[in-house]
């Protein structure tokens, strides 16, 4: 299938090659419309799922598809700017947005493909809907250990420790940032503040040290599946108000280039 | 809603049983209710939150943008791009070239579709009388072309040069470069002007003159690009100039350019259709000179007269006899009138000048004294409307030694000659005396007398027994350019076997001959720089000389675009379509140089 899709889509530049040989002067008006054309096919990503009830193929397909017309559209854009840098304000607008959502395309898609493949080695993988209460679980567990472990050991090393130092981390999702970057910082600073109050505790409150460690390096799971998934979602929240931004510029920049196309006016 | 009411000193519960009866626990001791239920807090989804980002965002852009279309128009908002410096007196005039912008955005969108902008391009630009046309050519299968289509200002300080797509739109051979460039086929086959053989001249010509035969010799190249070609007085005259005054022409030299037609005069009068005096000797037909001026009202005669052989009118009825007698009284007003009125009888001048200029009144009057000698009276009674007497034979015009000498006398014995009219006293005219006829010295000045082609060798008009008779003197031959012009064509098979047709080229249609040279090396279509290619290559890189030229074709060899490709195309030299084509033919005027096409301009 995606072999057929492949056919077709060469079969469409071809055709549209041959139409921008066959044209008189600058290309500008084929390249523009091919432009919008392949702006509002993109944008009309979603309407496979409205229209899920039309056989319109699979959202394997249209991604395939949806990437093979952006990349065609970056290089159509550049065709219809002459790689000429704009000079109005408006120009600047369009431009920016259309490198702006391209871009935000670009990473959406690179998150879509790396991103599940970096949760899964990581660890247990986490519906998203899950992990608020997954991590509510991590926190009240933490809570009771530190409470447990002043009454099992009547010792205070370890609540003291939970109430100053993993508090706030159990609490909410946190090093967002640092985990999308893939960084072990959080793993480190772990092991450092587990490795250091261990010192002063006497072996039999190991045993709740050690609980309280995995449920720490659990949470830090949790929260690498958060940030992940969060980017998952939220690239789209650029994106796609970009898209509809684009396509009103366009929709200006289309009535105005009609306004003096071949000196109308 | 749960209203702890206080009891003595405590808070009691005062929920009633429908809604559950009072709880276990009681109110705090400070009155408040102990039972405590979060309110529900409906969160947006995520796709929700998207939408709505996405809603506050489109209508932001929108009103944003159409602020600055509205509020904001100018050049800060929406730019077109700077104009080109050759437009830069333009400045920041919008309205020259687009003038709905006086009436500011609303004049934008009022006169929307207008099309004004040729007309503000062609109101300096001036492109013919057909310039939005394809090439600027009226016939070029109606298709039009605004100007901008291949034009496009707003692009920087240099206007971008016509891309190679805009050609192939019409010209869509699909010529992407020069390597896909058609053959020029036969190109140069057919010489343009001058029948020039080269190599003839080459390796015969100039070597048995013991001259050398070189480019440069005839062809200059301009600075501007083109390769002019020597005048005939610079090149040609030495050699050339006896073909120009048919000194190689066997028999007559000069042309019979008027003359008194041959008729059968014996058969006429003896059907009582008398013309006076007329010179039997003559042979000679009716010639285009004298046909073009006889009457419009003698065309049904001279008709009549084409269908018969006039030197032999046995077999013609009277109304055919009639119709001869017509036309040769017309050919007797003829010569009569323009004797009487000179050269202006003969048209008005711009038509003739150049024609009859150097016909001279004596030529004229002597011939016509020698032709018809009792003009005079025969004048009056042509003026009278009365018939014309039984022709008296003229005395023959002076013979030259060498006629004399074929003759030998006899042929003047004969019996025409020996009639009683040429014997009368009548008939001896200026200086010819009795004796002429009979061999011996007639005229004081026998010593003297040369053949009348042989007196005009620089060129002239001569007699020679019934007709007048022009020599061509130098090159361009005034007389000759201007017939070539004007009369029948078939008259000039015999200056062109003469010569003219070994330089000059024949055509159908107009002009006897091609234009003069103009001195380009190409066509309004085509741009060739020779100055250029000459630096860097022989003349004979492209142009090779044939030896076996056909008639009419050029001493060329078709020329080989792979000598072009050799550079072009490579070596990062252009190989653009407009590096050798021209889009506007017209020139600045409107006329149309010549058009040499480019391959094929027809859509294959």
């Amino acid at each position: 299938m995606n072999k057929a899709l492949f056919a077709l889509f060469c079969l469409l530049l071809s055709w549209w090659w041959w139409l921008s040989l066959e044209r008189i002067g600058p290309v500008a008006s084929l390249t523009g419309w091919t432009l919008t054309g392949c702006t509002l096919f993109l944008a009309a990503y979603q309407l496979r799922k409205w229209l899920s009830i039309l056989p319109l193929g699979s959202a394997q397909q249209w991604m395939q598809l949806h990437v093979w017309i952006s990349f065609m559209a970056a290089f159509i854009f550049f065709w219809h700017t002459g790689l000429r840098l704009p000079d109005g304000l408006f120009e600047w607008a369009l431009y920016s947005c259309f490198a702006a959502t391209w871009m935000s395309g670009c990473l959406g898609w690179i998150v879509t493909t790396t991103m599940p493949r970096r949760l899964a080695r990581h660890g247990d993988v986490i519906i998203a809907d899950e992990i608020p209460v997954i991590r509510r679980q991590l926190q009240l567990a933490a809570d009771q250990l530190a409470l447990d472990s002043v009454s099992d050991t009547g010792s205070t090393t370890l609540a003291e420790f939970y109430q100053r130092r993993l508090a706030s981390f159990f609490g909410k999702q946190t090093h967002r940032w640092v985990h999308l970057t893939g960084s072990r910082r959080v793993h480190a600073w772990l092991d450092q503040e587990f490795a250091q109050i261990q010192r002063f505790m006497a072996e039999p409150e190991w045993k709740n040290l050690n609980q309280l460690r995995e449920l720490a390096f659990a949470k830090i799971n949790t929260d690498v599946q958060g940030a992940g998934t969060w980017l998952l979602r939220r690239w789209l929240f650029v994106h796609i108000p970009l898209t509809h931004a684009l396509i009103v510029l366009i929709g200006f920049h289309i009535f105005w280039v009609y306004l003096f196309n071949a000196g109308s006016i | 809603m749960c209203k702890p009411s206080m009891k003595g000193y405590r808070f009691i519960c005062t929920r009633t049983v429908a809604f559950g009866g009072a709880c276990d626990s009681g109110p705090f001791p400070d009155g408040r209710c102990s039972v405590h239920e979060s309110s529900c807090q409906p969160v947006r989804s995520e796709r929700s939150v998207r939408r709505q980002i996405t809603g506050y965002f489109v209508i932001t852009v929108f009103g944003l943008v159409l602020a600055g279309f509205v509020f904001g128009f100018g050049r800060q908002w929406v730019s077109p791009g700077r104009l080109s410096s050759a437009h830069g007196f333009i400045d920041n005039q919008c309205a020259s070239c687009h003038p709905a912008l006086v009436e500011g955005f609303a004049g934008v969108l009022r006169h929307a579709g207008s099309g004004h902008m040729n007309d503000q391009c062609l109101a300096c630009h001036d492109r013919g009388v057909a310039p939005t046309f394809a090439h600027g050519l009226a016939d070029a299968k109606g298709r039009k072309l605004d100007c901008v289509q291949c034009h496009r200002e707003h692009r920087g300080s240099e206007l971008p040069e016509v891309a190679r797509t805009a050609c192939q739109a019409c010209h869509n051979r699909h010529v992407a470069n020069l390597r896909q460039h058609p053959e020029f086929a036969d190109y140069p086959a057919s010489p343009r002007v001058l029948a020039f053989d080269h190599s003839s001249h080459a390796n015969k010509h100039f070597p048995e003159q013991k001259q050398t035969f070189t480019c440069g010799g005839c062809h200059q190249v301009t600075p501007q690009g083109s390769v002019t070609i020597a005048t005939f007085e610079e090149s040609c005259r030495n050699c050339h100039l006896a073909d120009v005054r048919l000194n190689t022409t066997a028999g007559e030299a000069g042309v019979l350019v008027w003359a008194i037609p041959g008729i059968d005069l014996e058969t006429l009068e003896a059907h009582g259709y008398f013309v006076g005096d007329w010179p039997t000797f003559s042979d000679h037909p009716l010639t285009p000179f004298v046909r073009a001026y006889l009457p419009q009202e003698r065309a049904e005669d001279l008709a009549v007269w084409d269908q018969l052989d006039v030197l032999d009118l046995e077999s013609a009825d009277k109304q055919q006899l009639a119709a001869v007698q017509r036309v040769a009284i017309a050919v007797k007003v003829f010569f009569a009138e323009t004797a009487r009125s000179g050269q202006s009888t003969l048209g008005d001048e711009h038509e003739n000048g150049r024609l009859f200029a150097g016909m001279d009144q004596a030529t004229w009057t002597s011939a016509l004294t020698t032709w018809f000698p009792q003009m005079d009276d025969e004048w009056a009674l042509i003026q009278s409307n009365q018939p014309l007497p039984t022709h008296r034979e003229p005395a023959p015009k002076p013979m030259s030694k060498e006629k004399k000498a074929d003759s030998g006398g006899d042929d003047l014995l004969t019996d025409d000659l020996l009639g009683d009219d040429l014997l009368s006293g009548d008939l001896l005219v200026g200086e010819v005396q009795d004796d002429d006829l009979f061999g011996k010295k007639t005229t004081p000045n026998e010593n003297i007398t040369v053949e009348g082609s042989a007196w005009v060798s620089f060129g002239g008009w001569y007699q020679n027994g019934e007709g007048l008779y022009y020599r061509p003197g130098d090159h361009p031959d005034g007389f000759l350019s201007a017939w070539s012009t004007r009369l029948e064509l078939d008259v000039f098979d015999k200056i062109l076997s003469a010569g003219c047709d070994k330089c000059h080229l024949p055509q159908e249609k107009g002009p006897r001959f091609r234009a003069p040279y103009s001195g380009g090396s190409h066509g309004v279509f085509t741009v060739f720089d020779h100055a250029a290619h000459v630096a860097i290559m022989k003349c004979d890189a492209c142009h090779e000389a044939v030896t076996d030229r056909a008639p009419g074709k050029s001493s060329f060899a078709a020329m080989k675009l792979d000598s072009c490709r050799i550079c072009h195309g490579a070596q990062d030299v252009t190989d653009d379509c407009m590096s050798c084509h021209n889009y506007h033919v017209t020139t600045e005027t409107g006329s149309t140089g010549s058009t040499t096409a480019i391959a094929s301009p027809k859509r294959p």
